[in-house]
């Protein structure tokens, strides 16, 4: 968040409508060092 | 139900924007496709999806396809009749060291070679596209004029009619109880609806896509993730026109929305959600904010 503040500082007083936090799922590539943890 | 098919060439299990966009394009090639939903169309995941659409990738192949999808999106709408929401007024990309920059100078040249128009900025005629952002860690920007932003669940939508207009069936609330399978070969689909004799299934699910495919004995290594965004009330300065913002070194994205922005990022380290099995009913449903993941 921090990084982003310090890009966009308006962010710092904006008002915030929603937050969203949705699942989403990772392509194999991304996750195949996490492969063994999950099988 | 009446009407419902009993063969297929080929069936499509899943209603988000793969699903949509496999129904699309397979009806279109003359394909009997059938796409089942087992709630509504764009209820798992599309539907929360922020809709970023960059075409800058690391591979060529996957940037081309992604310009097939600009160009698709370009005319989607005046085709099916249907709203997409898609706005293209481009897409920045900073770069804020020398290796970044010397990696987006190499994309440059790759999609110059297949025709894609992309420009390499300096930090202040990127900071001229979009005025609230410092500028002073930036090395240089590449700009693509052709990026945009669509209605996430508008777009998959379209491509449904679409689909539809081609021959496509499409059904939703129709669950998919089992894959009938003889000796390697699929035979048919086991539905709440029905029986669909096919040759082809095509697993369009997304996060449920780990679980259907065990049921065959197929393993795809997919795993769901938390990923959070923000949206804020409108901020002065921020305008429609504003391109999306893409900056891979501070790890966070942006793009303009009714006056304000969507801010987000690409978790370096994410938290892993469902480990032991997706929850049954997750539809139109999202996770308890946690803004903490944007700091690990």
């Amino acid at each position: 968040m921090e990084q982003a503040l310090g890009r966009v500082p308006a962010l710092q007083t904006a008002g915030v409508k929603m937050l969203t936090n949705g699942p989403e799922s990772l392509r194999p590539t991304v996750i195949s060092s996490w492969a063994k943890r999950l099988s | 139900m009446t009407n419902f098919p009993s063969a297929a060439q080929a069936v499509i299990v899943g209603g988000g924007i793969v699903g949509c966009s496999t129904a699309y394009h397979w009806s279109r090639l003359g394909w009997d496709v059938v796409l089942l939903e087992r709630a509504k169309l764009t209820s798992g995941t599309t539907f929360d999806a922020t809709g970023l659409v960059g075409q800058l990738r690391s591979s060529a192949n996957i940037t081309q396809l992604l310009g097939y999808s600009v160009d698709l999106y370009k005319t989607l709408e005046q085709e099916t009749g249907q709203a997409t929401g898609w706005k293209m007024n481009g897409g920045l990309r900073l770069a804020c060291n020398q290796e970044r920059w010397t990696e987006v100078k190499r994309q440059a040249t790759t999609a110059h070679s297949f025709g894609l128009d992309m420009q390499l900025l300096t930090p202040c005629e990127a900071q001229d596209l979009w005025p609230l952002m410092v500028v002073d860690d930036a090395v240089g920007a590449a700009f693509l004029p052709t990026d945009g932003q669509p209605n996430p669940s508008d777009i998959p939508l379209s491509l449904a009619k679409g689909a539809r207009m081609a021959g496509a069936l499409i059904y939703e609330d129709t669950k998919v109880t089992g894959i009938e399978v003889d000796k390697g070969v699929i035979k048919g689909i086991e539905t709440s609806q029905g029986y669909i004799s096919c040759g082809v299934v095509i697993a369009c699910c997304g996060q449920w896509t780990r679980d259907f495919a065990r049921c065959v004995g197929v393993n795809v290594p997919l795993v769901s993730v938390e990923h959070q965004y923000m949206v804020t009330e409108p901020i002065a300065g921020v305008s429609p026109d504003m391109p999306t913002l893409r900056d891979p070194d501070r790890l966070t994205y942006y793009k303009e929305e009714v006056g304000g922005l969507v801010m987000g990022g690409y978790e370096p380290n994410p938290i892993m959600w469902a480990k032991k099995g997706l929850p049954k009913g997750f539809h139109y449903q999202l996770l308890e904010s946690n803004f903490t993941i944007l700091n690990r």
